[in-house]
């Protein structure tokens, strides 16, 4: 006879409790973080693909002080009312620089997705994945209680390669994104009290289960016909089964939990249809709570939510103009549809439009993310003050595939680190579209000084500047 | 702004392998000397064009000594261990591809991943001892026997669990951890039971479960020969995704798989299992990455109203049950896979197959008009998905087929925008395409290998339906087979399907692709050898998918590992 077991019966942990609940610190867990009673920094980062429409995507007001009116009319204009928290520089580049230039594989789309967090040649094999470790994981293990990596969240189909993926736990390693809202969240959030004794006891039943099995990682470990790498990935292992979560000591935040419909709602969604464009919105619209609320509840310091892939789509069939229900976002941003291109029969205002719509729906989802973040009051006024979120895209126009003057926002004042309500040119000559005054590798830099990890020099790229943006700083 | 293109330099596959290592003679190794005409297979590999010119393989590449189980490896050595039916990779997170497959050597286990599986530990070993038939299978033995039952369980389903016999430094500390789990863990259960339960969650944890280590530095001839047992694990997780059962651990106790031959004897067994049917079958579902094909149906819901995205698992499935047909039904191989003309349809897939009748909402096999349709490249899944809402795409159909099918190496386009002659109204997609890639920097690689072979399946539709016409102008499907060095004419699809089949460059690309599923890495220059084998016996239609997979247990690098 077979027991079927369910696949919720999995989600709930032995003894019933939902695992993840605050556990005490029965032994030294495998990389103890800075514990402290202020409130804590975090990032988040939100990322999209292919571009967006140049001609009206960024502020219209002149370099200076930003005011709502400055996003009148650009794919923006939807978080206008944020523009006291909104810093945008402008003029930035990626590092590796685009195709042709700067050594390791890929395309512009290719690098787009996997050099803007990790500032790092992509190798040139089938999935050209990066060769660098990204800065949310760089930061998130710094700054993590217990030094867990960061959050890493996905909404739509993930390709199975660069395109699929923007943060790297290691050079080649993806840090693989839940795409599912609901496991994403299960894991942390709490049902309620068990006491301290199952929780002690379970603490110490894991660690009696790894001792009994230390001395097989102890066999391989010393087993010199093992490379260094195959050690590291052993020891990788035994950390991540050796880690007990540990609960940062916060001030005054709110519990890990959100109200039961909405938890009922995430619970039932169906699990083989998340990456189809037809619930891309749904599962947007979880994965942002998801996010909002790690953020709040302080399980994660740090976490990434991207869009689709990149090169990829969704097919924006709720949008308008009729463009929208037929072609994916990557036909659209070139400004081709079918492969015959109908340049000249398709007005370039329709794509251009259909574009248009696709930032403005995107700053839409922004804003109701920026809504969530302002409703939590901490210390210092509210999470988003005491955060900052990178919005981020592959590329700046998807027509060009142009890895220069790249779309860029920073809202948040991160506890002050950075200027609010601006709008700086980062360039030294009179353009934008600039190959050299501002990597994107400096932006890192100054994002990992900000969040508390210090650092001169973030990336491999060999054409990446050391420093920090230091224009960008209050 | 003209860039500097890379040129299209054609096919990987050409050079003649060049390899001087390879390790002691053995008879059965396909990739050695004089023996890549013969070997244990059915079939003598002297099809089609000619012999294979004799080749040796170079020295395997230093891979990892660590491979990870894939999540599908995983569910099917659980079950097959506690006979539960569970699927706990529900709940890991998604693998990265190698090589254009979720089965590569450097997969490995972090944060995330080794969390979840603690937990799937912890789950499964209730689950076994709340089970009583688990209990026993797992067990084997009377618990009354107290501690020398604990002792034969801790041997005889370590020795499953690890695929090997454990060591006495291995079985001491989980016989130490036994008695603690009374204490340690809740419930009713007595406390044999609790201890078979902390044991188990230990097992699950092993690096030794999660990974199949290959530790044997035993040299010869500049390879490392493989243990009896890390060759029983290489061979059942290839073949079945799943651990060695007890014929193939005796064979390894008994020094059998120490040769290519008795490799092959034990791979013709397993060859033969469901598990292996289930391989096959998720080869070509990753090959022609049907996971995507439900975002690659919006179609034009006028033109088209009956596919959707709903109709992406049966597309799926109509491919997959007809390779499964051309290799375990028929007993054919690579030239049907491409040419065969029948499918598998339901009452929504007749009409646009052409095809009267009538139907119900299951596959059901049909032939097909072999003047219109001709295995793979010619069914709905693959037209559909390389198509827009209301037009075809060969750039899309024709770039697969040069870099999935052919293995022709393209590189990624450049980031132009040319200036266009203004389009005609009435126009095939052929002709706007032509024009579209008319400048100087798209025709390098679109004219001569890309829109040549998209252009051959014009027939079909965006939805895959057979046409003749398009916007009232007869189709031209004719074509050379571009990036071929025979640059075999073809008037359509389907003849167009014949050449590539008949084709070196798609032979050895398909024996590659094999390669990359079966070894988790990329081929090396050490490979191209076994590869021009495979790809010549593959010219014979009688030697089957299987006959393939089981030559792939033949070469130097499956038998050997490259000495690091």
């Amino acid at each position: 006879m077979k027991l079927h077991l369910k696949r919720r019966s999995f989600l709930r942990g032995i003894g019933g409790i939902t695992l993840g609940l605050p556990f005490l610190e029965t032994f030294a867990p495998r990389k103890a973080a800075a514990q402290t009673a202020t409130t804590p920094k975090r990032l988040a980062v939100f990322f999209n693909h292919n571009g967006v429409n140049m001609p009206n995507w960024f502020p219209t007001t002149a370099y200076g002080a930003l005011t709502s009116a400055s996003f009148t009319g650009t794919g923006m204009e939807p978080i206008a009312s944020y523009a006291p928290k909104i810093l945008v520089p402008r003029g930035l580049h990626q590092v590796p620089r685009g195709f042709g230039r700067d050594p390791g594989g890929g395309d512009d789309h290719a690098k787009g997705v996997g050099c803007k967090l990790t500032a790092a040649p992509l190798a040139d094999t089938t999935e050209k994945y990066a060769t660098g470790v990204s800065i949310d994981q760089v930061i998130a293990k710094a700054v993590n209680a217990g030094g867990k990596g960061a959050l890493n969240l996905m909404v739509g189909y993930r390709n199975k390669d660069v395109l699929g993926c923007i943060s790297y736990v290691a050079a080649g390693q993806q840090a693989s994104p839940f795409q599912d809202p609901w496991k994403a969240f299960k894991d942390w959030t709490g049902t309620g009290g068990s006491g301290t004794t199952v929780v002690d006891k379970l603490a110490m039943r894991r660690k009696s289960v790894i001792d009994a099995c230390k001395p097989q990682f102890d066999a391989l470990t010393s087993n010199s016909a093992l490379s260094s790498q195959d050690k590291q990935k052993l020891d990788l292992y035994a950390s991540s089964i050796r880690t007990i979560e540990t609960t940062a000591t916060t001030v005054g935040l709110p519990k890990c939990s959100l109200p039961d419909a909405r938890t009922t709602e995430i619970m039932g969604i169906n699990a083989s249809t998340i990456t189809r464009d037809s619930e891309y919105q749904k599962i947007g619209g979880m994965m942002m709570d998801v996010m909002a609320l790690a953020l709040a509840c302080d399980y994660n310091r740090v976490v990434t939510l991207q869009w689709g892939s990149g090169a990829g789509g969704p097919i924006f069939s709720w949008l308008q103009p009729a463009l929208n229900t037929m072609y994916n976002h990557h036909k659209l941003s070139h400004g081709s549809t079918t492969d015959g291109g109908e340049m000249g029969t398709l007005p370039e205002a329709d794509w251009r439009s259909a574009l248009h719509n696709i930032d403005l729906w995107y700053a839409t989802q922004l804003k109701g993310l920026l809504d969530r973040l302002t409703m939590y009051t901490e210390p210092g006024g509210t999470l988003l003050d005491n955060m900052t979120l990178l919005y981020m895209n592959d590329l700046g126009d998807g027509l060009g595939h142009n890895w220069m003057d790249l779309p860029v926002m920073l809202i948040g004042g991160l506890k002050g680190y950075f200027k609010q309500g601006q709008y700086i040119k980062m360039t030294a000559g009179s353009g934008t579209a600039n190959d050299k005054d501002a990597p994107t590798n400096q932006l890192l830099t100054t994002l990992a000084n900000g969040m508390g990890v210090p650092m001169t020099n973030f990336g491999s790229a060999p054409t990446g500047k050391a420093g920090e943006f230091t224009a960008l700083k209050a | 702004m003209a860039l500097a293109l890379p040129a299209c330099d054609g096919s990987i596959g050409n050079h003649h392998a060049s390899g001087s290592g390879g390790g002691p003679s053995d008879p059965g190794i396909i990739d050695q000397g004089g023996n890549n005409g013969t070997g244990g297979g059915t079939v003598t590999g002297t099809g089609g064009s000619g012999t294979v010119t004799p080749c040796t393989a170079g020295t395997p590449p230093a891979t990892t000594r660590l491979i990870r189980l894939t999540h599908a490896q995983y569910d099917n050595t659980v079950r097959a261990l506690t006979g539960l039916d569970v699927h706990p990779s529900l709940d890991f997170p998604v693998d990265q591809n190698q090589a254009g497959f979720d089965r590569g050597i450097d997969l490995q286990a972090g944060d995330v991943l080794g969390k979840a599986y603690r937990t799937s530990a912890e789950t499964l070993a209730a689950a076994v001892v709340g089970n009583a038939t688990a209990f026993s299978k797992v067990v084997g033995c009377d618990p009354a026997g107290g501690d020398a039952c604990r002792d034969m369980f801790i041997a005889s389903f370590g020795r499953r669990a690890f695929r090997r016999p454990l060591t006495d430094a291995e079985k001491a500390p989980l016989a130490a951890l036994f008695p603690q789990g009374a204490s340690l863990i809740d419930g009713t259960a007595d406390s044999f039971h609790k201890g078979v339960q902390i044991v188990l969650e230990a097992m699950f944890q092993s690096p030794n479960f999660i990974y199949r280590p290959e530790l044997s530095t035993q040299a010869s001839g500049g390879v490392i020969a493989l243990s009896g047992y890390e060759m029983a694990s290489r061979l059942s997780y290839f073949l079945t995704n799943g651990p060695p059962d007890d014929a193939l651990m005796d064979a390894a106790a008994g020094g059998q798989l120490a040769t290519a031959d008795g490799v092959a004897s034990q791979a013709q067994r397993l060859i033969a299992t469901d598990a292996a049917k289930e391989t096959v079958r998720d080869f070509h579902h990753q090959w022609l990455v049907m996971d995507n094909y439900a975002n690659k149906l919006a179609k034009d819901a006028a033109k088209y109203p009956t596919v959707t995205p709903d109709l992406a698992p049966l597309l799926a499935q109509e491919t997959e049950k007809f390779v499964a047909e051309v290799t375990f039904a028929q007993g054919k191989g690579f030239t049907s896979l491409l040419t065969a003309p029948f499918t598998f349809v339901n009452s929504t897939t007749a009409p646009l197959y052409g095809v009267s009748g009538s139907f119900g909402s299951s596959l059901t096999r049909v032939d097909l008009d072999p003047a219109k349709r001709a295995g793979l490249f010619t069914q709905l899944g693959f037209l559909a998905t390389h198509a827009y809402s209301n037009q075809s795409s060969p750039i899309h159909r024709g770039a697969f087929i040069q870099r999935n099918v052919l293995c022709t190496k393209i590189p990624d386009p450049p980031p132009m925008v040319p200036e266009l002659p203004p389009l005609m109204a009435t126009q095939t997609t052929r002709q706007q395409v032509d024009m579209h890639t008319a400048p100087a920097e798209c025709a390098t690689c679109h004219h001569q290998y890309i829109n040549p072979v998209g252009f051959g399946l014009e027939n079909y539709d965006a939805v895959g339906a057979f046409r003749t016409t398009e916007n009232g102008v007869t189709i031209d499907a004719t074509g050379t087979l571009a990036g071929t060095a025979a640059n075999a004419p073809f008037t359509d699809g389907v003849s167009e399907s014949a050449a590539i089949a008949a084709s070196p460059e798609a032979q050895r690309c398909y024996s590659t692709t094999w390669m990359r599923y079966a070894y988790g890495r990329a081929e090396t220059a050490a490979d191209m050898c076994a590869i021009q084998v495979l790809g010549s016996r593959l010219q014979d239609d009688s030697y089957k998918i299987t006959d393939l997979m089981v030559d792939l247990t033949r070469t130097t690098a499956f038998m050997y590992r490259g000495a690091n």
